[in-house]
């Protein structure tokens, strides 16, 4: 049974946890998985990241979330490291993924290409 | 198509004077006389204090301040298309504070406009994890209610605050709640509705796969406030996801003392119960939604009485939507004053809307109300793709109506969608290009209404079956002008004699676009035409004699052999009565050579 001081114990202990404050973990990656991303592909990357988090012990924090509102760029990967530095990537497939985990997780190298910011080179017609 | 110049995507960020405001058309306009509006994002912002317009270039961040129409126009040319700096107009010291704020506007440009209070949570927190949503001040509302509040001041806030009901009708949601609390009765019931039915729409889905903790402690709220130990969740099964995310977040909740008896260690108790709909349009309508969660069919009953007196067996219940309800909390814990800061004076607060349709942004967006419908479409969803033109917007499902664009610069809100002859409904928002023909979209919806009706009520069961029948007349070719006049007077027939909400407006499809798009209805009738080219029976195809290069490519293709010729001799002709308009050889043509008219 919780009562108000439980409940703020767990808000301040959560919390520690979320922003990487004094945990094992480097990095927390948020994947979209709602509907709109698991239509998407989702639980392919999902289930790649926990076997690979599981095999060579990533020290990432893996969070599956809801629908973030941009369905046409899912499935989408938000990566937080301890400075409350957000990237997104989006249209993740694993071989992208396995780059993420390579380079930003392991090296700290932001892929540019692959992010929401990512300089796309357009054609026109 | 060639492939002329190579421009890499730039988003552009205003920040502007009070006067200098036009200057965001003017970038508009210029931007489209050089054809790169389709790689330019322009996002206009403003400050407080501003005493100088500045234009920031992004990815590239580069700034430029005192901005003219001049220096627009070069800024385009120069900077733009040829990717040259403007060295004397650059702005190289940027104060840092304005360059942060610059950047945070870069990364927030996919919620530029959007105000997140329903989907606050939504892609932030793990759903399946009580402990995230305490983390952000979960359960903190209902612990404050329960420990400073009584039941009326409760509902006294929601009263004040000024909401209203998300999920179509927009009744004021606290004048509900007093209502239910003022029967008397010993046993009262919450519902939650979720059984989420309009064609397009995903809002409801969205919150309670991203955020399902939320509903449950509004639903505590609910409960507390109208002296309720039961909820339900009527949720259709067609939402897997979702349903299995509520089933862990009230185990969760269970497992936390946060469901079940003396909730916080106070003497209220509340317990929630999953009720499966079947998928049933009509279970949305909250009379036959209590009849479905009595285990009886579900069909509508007249009102009143009203559910808030006799609802879920015969006992006072208050119904509101999964969007209605994941505004409670934040409207507890930050105040009515906050909420009514937020929207218009009529309708205060957010709506999500679920965009989708000929927009090139789809998805979900959560928008202060008293915004237009142009931003929505423009600013947010970025218009149509490939340069088509935006013709008319569908809002409210099946119940609603059609908005074109003459109407587009009215304020969202619920009494301002109604005057245009549609409403707000539950957020779905579907557009539509000049490739729709509004009567094959109208038949489309009807089509819908056919499949859903329970068929309690004559008006609706076959009044809509003929209507459907009708629309189906025109779209084949066979309609006339007394047809049309039939079909409004039928329409208007079921509008008046309809037993429940649904079958009232079960005719919207066909009226509004009606009013809307009578042109387009006379030339399907009179000319035989339809101008949007999808109703296939009014098409002709046809092969340009001077463009034949008779190579016989499309007779191979043609499924009916309908195409004849002689390879290299005879150009090819379609015989009409052959022609299944199947449009495989247009297709297959490689000189354009075949015409659909």
């Amino acid at each position: 049974m919780v009562n108000l001081e439980t409940l703020k114990r767990i808000q301040k202990e959560t919390l520690n946890q979320i922003n990487l404050i004094d945990t094992e973990e480097t990095h927390r990656i948020l994947i979209g998985m709602g509907t709109c991303g698991k239509a998407a592909g989702a639980q392919l990357i999902f289930d790649y990241l926990t076997e690979m988090k599981h095999e060579y012990q990533y020290p990432i924090q893996i969070c599956p979330t809801g629908c973030v509102g941009m369905c046409i760029l899912e499935p989408m990967v938000e990566v937080i490291d301890r400075n409350g530095q957000h990237t997104v990537y989006i249209n993740v497939d694993e071989q992208i993924m396995k780059e993420i985990l390579h380079q930003h997780i392991k090296q700290n190298i932001v892929l540019d290409q692959y992010t929401i910011n990512g300089v796309k080179e357009t054609y026109e017609s | 198509m060639e492939l002329k110049k190579r421009m890499k995507a730039r988003r552009i960020h205003l920040l502007l004077k009070e006067e200098d405001q036009s200057l965001v058309n003017q970038l508009k306009n210029v931007l489209k006389r050089n054809h790169c509006d389709q790689n330019v994002e322009v996002y206009c912002h403003s400050l407080k204090e501003c005493d100088k317009s500045i234009c920031a270039i992004y990815p590239d961040q580069i700034f430029y301040e005192n901005i003219n129409e001049n220096l627009i126009r070069l800024l385009v040319e120069i900077q733009l298309l040829k990717d040259n700096k403007l060295e004397q107009f650059e702005l190289k010291k940027i104060k840092s504070e304005l360059k942060d704020k610059f950047d945070q506007w870069d990364n927030d440009r996919f919620y530029y406009k959007q105000t997140r209070i329903v989907l606050r949570n939504s892609g932030r927190i793990n759903p399946e994890s009580i402990e995230e949503y305490i983390a952000y001040d979960g359960y903190q509302a209902i612990a404050k209610v329960l420990s400073t509040k009584t039941p009326q001041e409760v509902i006294d806030d929601i009263v004040a605050s000024g909401l209203r009901g998300r999920g179509g009708g927009g009744f004021s949601t606290g004048l509900k709640w007093q209502l239910a609390k003022t029967s008397e009765s010993k046993e009262k019931y919450v519902i939650c509705n979720a059984d989420e039915g309009d064609p397009g729409a995903f809002m409801d889905r969205s919150v309670l796969e991203g955020d399902p903790h939320s509903i449950i402690e509004a639903m505590m709220i609910a409960a507390y406030a109208i002296g309720a130990h039961h909820g339900y969740i009527y949720i259709r099964a067609e939402y897997p996801v979702a349903v299995e995310r509520l089933e862990i977040a009230i185990k969760q909740a269970k497992e936390y003392g946060l469901l079940g008896k003396n909730i916080l260690e106070h003497n209220f108790n509340f317990d929630i119960e999953i009720r499966l709909g079947a998928g049933a349009f009509v279970c949305g309508e909250e009379t036959a939604l209590i009849a479905s969660i009595e285990g009886k069919r579900g069909t509508p009953k007249p009102r009143p009485p009203y559910p808030s007196i006799s609802g879920v067996w015969g006992k006072p219940t208050i119904i509101n939507n999964v969007e209605t309800l994941a505004n409670i909390v934040p409207i507890i814990l930050k105040g009515h004053k906050w909420f009514r800061s937020i929207g218009t004076e009529t309708s205060p607060g957010t709506k999500v809307f679920a965009l989708g349709g000929k927009i090139k942004q789809t998805g979900l967006v959560e928008v202060g109300m008293g915004i237009t419908l142009k931003e929505v479409v423009y600013d947010i969803g970025k218009g149509c793709p490939n340069n088509k033109n935006f013709k008319a917007m569908q809002t409210g499902g099946p119940s609603g109506g059609c908005i074109t664009s003459a109407n587009l610069e009215t304020p969202i809100g619920f009494d301002e969608l109604v005057k245009l002859g549609s409403m707000m409904g539950s957020g779905g928002m579907i557009i539509l290009d000049e490739d729709n023909c509004m009567v094959d979209v109208a038949r489309f919806y009807m089509d819908f209404i056919v499949d859903e009706s329970c068929g309690k009520c004559t008006p609706c069961r076959i009044g809509t079956k003929r209507l459907l029948e009708m629309l189906n007349q025109i779209t084949e070719g066979h309609g006339t002008l007394e047809l049309l006049d039939e079909m409004e007077e039928l329409a208007n027939y079921i509008k008046e004699n309809s037993l429940c909400g649904l079958g009232q407006t079960a005719a919207n499809p066909f009226l509004s676009t009606y009013h809307n798009f009578k042109d387009e209805y006379i030339r399907h009738v009179v000319d035989k035409k339809c101008d949007s080219k999808v109703c296939k029976a009014l098409l002709d195809y046809t092969i340009k004699v001077d463009l034949c290069k008779k190579c016989g490519i499309c007779a191979r293709g043609c499924p009916t052999y309908a195409i004849t010729g002689t390879v290299g001799k005879d150009p090819f002709v379609i015989d009409p009565e052959l022609c299944i308009r199947c449009g495989a050889c247009v297709l297959n043509c490689k000189f354009d050579a075949i015409v659909r008219a």
